[in-house]
């Protein structure tokens, strides 16, 4: 049950920052691959930037456990920067003492899972590599809770001035579902 | 020139003597035109455009040895040269039939010469290896006898060394002709064909060739062919393999080759090795898969001979099929490098093309790494220019390579629409071969899905139409994957893209679909039924009329099985969203007593629909 809330379609709202800065966010699963511990998806942002009121990125998210360590080792993310991030959600403390070596097992019975989320392009064109304003450079820390849907976490930027920028998401109810396969 | 011009009426003079009534004068031109001819592609011109094969061909019936065996060895240096026109002529001709019958000539030298060839002659891939298996000889009193195949493996057993090896090598140039078959779709028709090969003592014949005491030259095309064999009899066939892995002896030849130091031996015992291994049946395997597949990528790096090049990729593909774990370790080499240098390489021969088109297929078949690895290098602008190659081969292993790359978010998203690989699919839908057509028609169910950019350009120029046509084909994938493609598109779709689905198939045509006589595709017409009921179920019951929708959910719970089940059970679901009217309906129908029968159904496929119906 694990992937109740985590398959092609789901949606999931909230917001990403603190206070006045701070934006609503709405984030669309594509593809869910619990197998190979990936997912694909749409990261929808509001009223970022001028240009942009409507932001949409491609991202590739990465669940801890499997086949991907707590230990980044790319996007500018150092351990130190690693462990900062991970220490701020409390579940992580149950494993900080092994977190290099962490497997999916250690995962099974709990209610939560890490993730890593990176914006990889803009919707609907590919082509344009930056904006004026925004980011998506840096990647995010997410911590998900499969009994309600939750996701909560944090965007890491190496040169952001405002460090722990906060994004918390919820599942958007649905009544119907529907079904996809790649051929 | 005047020698061009002497040349020419020599010839011609040559020619005409074949219509001959002086046995002698008809056997000298013969000589004279064999002569001639070998190793010399104008001059196989030249004869062919003066007629002389009909000629030959009326020769091949005087029932004169030494005149037939020149005539025979004439017509094998016409067929070995880069004339089309020679071969074409000899294809359409009796020709093959007639030298087929020679194999079973009482004198040795006939069928020696005969075999020669018949070697050379199936090594084209245009041949019509299908012979092979289809025509039976005639014995001296011509009575129908036994079948070619039958025929070619007695050759193996009892004929001298030298002929046992052309007999095999024609047997087994089956099998590299059809490379391109062995789609797992396509896996029926060559399992006739495993069936009859095997049948007729094939297996045999090649076990007596790997061990028999040959001189070496013979002993390594002996082995060659003798390795193809077995290979073509246990690709992706259970009960073949499980036979073979009885042969204690097989498995330590096997062991032996696979260290040999040919290429090509090595080539051929890992993938013998490879497809017992994928059959996985309680027999130690010689070498594990990882090492098998290790031999094959050091193989990669040969070229000599500069022909094994063409046949490394191939086998590499096949050893990968549905492998997650093999492809994994093909993606973290350097193959993939390799492979693409293959495709730019301007001097790359069309084997060689096919060959890295499939390797590169089988590689991005199931791991995003190898598809974004391979997306990275740049080649896809180039593989997609081979879509429009004029060998069927290629351009199926290009649509192959662009279909296990289209199943990626990211590259419908980024790649493969800057490619605007749309139009060139369409294409493909009709082209004349039905294999092409099935793969092109997979890879645009994945264009079509929701968040690819292609979709809009896919459902312009009546490329819905094209699809719904296709789901009332003859052949069961490609009506599959239609109807996997409209799955597909109308996923998270919105009600116009419906509306033009249905439109296009209307409703009786949809219903229809619930009625294929295939499991597989009943399945997925109960996806695209909930698929179009999701988020629209006001609009489906009001253009289907609820009580046609109730009947036809009610008949898929009679004995389905837990896919069916699931997917109505959603579909179900799916209705009870829409008004309140609709709701009323459906829960008033029998339907909601089945699904609560469902509740206790074993399978949590079941089981899990019926929690979104809470």
């Amino acid at each position: 049950m694990d992937s109740f809330y985590l398959y092609s379609g789901s949606r999931f709202e909230g917001k990403q920052g603190n206070g006045k800065a701070s934006y609503p966010v709405i984030i669309e699963l594509k593809t869910v691959d619990l197998v190979h511990s990936r997912f694909t998806g749409y990261l929808h942002i509001s009223g970022l930037t001028q240009e942009y009121p409507q932001l949409t990125t491609y991202f590739d998210g990465e669940i801890i456990g499997k086949h991907f360590s707590f230990v980044t080792n790319k996007w500018d993310a150092t351990e130190s920067v690693d462990l900062e991030y991970w220490s701020q959600f409390p579940e992580f403390h149950e494993i900080a003492h092994r977190w290099k070596i962490a497997n999916s097992d250690d995962f099974d019975d709990k209610d939560h899972l890490f993730m890593r989320w990176k914006e990889d392009f803009l919707v609907p064109d590919h082509r344009v590599t930056s904006i004026v304003g925004a980011s998506f450079a840096g990647f995010y820390y997410m911590k998900y809770s499969k009994s309600n849907g939750m996701f909560s976490g944090y965007y890491y930027h190496p040169k952001m001035i405002d460090k722990l920028q906060p994004l918390e998401l919820r599942y958007v109810r649905e009544r119907c579902s529907a079904t996809f396969e790649f051929c | 020139d005047v020698q061009k011009w002497m040349g020419g009426e020599l010839a011609e003079s040559s020619v005409n003597a074949l219509g001959s009534d002086d046995r002698d004068q008809c056997l000298k031109a013969v000589r004279s035109i064999k002569n001639a001819t070998i190793g010399s592609n104008s001059k196989k011109r030249l004869y062919t455009n003066l007629g002389v094969i009909p000629k030959l061909e009326r020769l091949l019936s005087s029932g004169d040895e030494e005149l037939i065996t020149q005539v025979v060895a004439t017509l094998g240096s016409l067929i070995n040269g880069t004339n089309p026109d020679s071969l074409k002529q000899i294809i359409e001709s009796q020709i093959p039939i007639v030298l087929i019958q020679l194999l079973n000539h009482k004198s040795l030298k006939m069928v020696e010469a005969t075999a020669r060839t018949l070697k050379i002659f199936f090594r084209k891939p245009n041949a019509p290896h299908q012979l092979i298996f289809e025509v039976r000889f005639l014995n001296h009193q011509l009575i129908l006898q036994e079948r070619t195949l039958s025929g070619l493996v007695n050759l193996i057993k009892y004929t001298p060394e030298n002929i046992a090896e052309l007999a095999a090598t024609i047997l087994a140039s089956f099998y590299t002709s059809r490379s391109y078959l062995e789609k797992s779709e396509l896996l029926d028709r060559m399992r006739t064909y495993q069936t009859s090969l095997w049948a007729s003592g094939a297996f045999e014949a090649s076990m007596k060739l790997l061990f028999s005491n040959q001189t070496k030259v013979i002993n390594a095309k002996s082995q060659e062919s003798a390795l193809r064999i077995v290979g073509f009899l246990s690709f992706m066939n259970l009960d073949i393999c499980k036979s073979i892995a009885h042969h204690a002896k097989i498995l330590d030849a096997l062991n032996k080759l696979i260290r040999d130091s040919s290429p090509i031996i090595k080539l051929l015992a890992a993938s013998c090795i490879a497809n017992l291994s994928r059959c996985k049946i309680d027999t130690i395997v010689p070498l594990s898969d990882s090492a098998t597949v290790a031999v094959v990528l050091k193989l990669l790096h040969t070229s000599d001979p500069e022909w094994i090049r063409e046949e490394v990729p191939a086998a590499l593909a096949h050893i990968l099929i549905e492998n997650e774990d093999l492809q994994r370790m093909v993606v973290d080499s350097d193959a993939i490098t390799i492979l693409i240098s293959n495709l730019r390489d301007e001097s790359a021969s069309p084997s060689l093309i096919q060959s890295s088109l499939k390797a590169l297929a089988a590689i991005t078949e199931l791991l995003e790494d190898g598809r974004r690895k391979v997306i990275d290098t740049g080649i896809l602008p180039t593989i997609a220019s081979f879509l429009e190659n004029t060998s069927i081969g290629i351009r199926l292993a290009a649509c192959d390579c662009i279909r296990s790359l289209s199943r990626s978010v990211k590259a419908l998203r980024t790649a493969l629409v800057d490619l605007e690989i749309t139009p060139s699919l369409f294409k493909l839908l009709d082209d004349e071969s039905v294999d092409i057509q099935t793969i092109a028609l997979a890879a645009l169910c994945n264009v079509i899905l929701d968040f690819s950019p292609m979709k809009k350009m896919a459902l312009e120029n009546s490329g819905i139409k094209l699809i719904c046509y296709k789901t009332s084909n003859s052949n069961v994938t490609i009506r599959m994957n239609a109807v996997w493609a409209l799955k597909n598109l109308v996923f998270m779709a919105d009600e116009e893209t419906k509306e033009s689905v249905l439109k296009e198939l209307t409703p009786d045509g949809f219903f229809r679909l619930f009625k294929d006589p295939s499991e597989k595709i009943v399945i997925l017409v109960a996806k695209l039924f909930r698929n179009m009921a999701f988020k629209h179920a006001d609009w489906l019951v009001q253009r289907l009329d609820v009580s046609s929708i109730i009947q036809q959910l009610d008949s898929l719970f009679l004995e389905s099985s837990p896919e069916i089940l699931s997917e109505v059970l959603h579909a179900i679901n799916n209705l009870t969203t829409g008004s309140d009217d609709t709701k009323t309906a459906i829960m008033n129908s029998p339907l909601i007593g089945k699904v609560i029968l469902c509740a206790s159904h074993p399978s949590a496929k079941v089981k899990i629909p019926i929690i979104w119906c809470i």
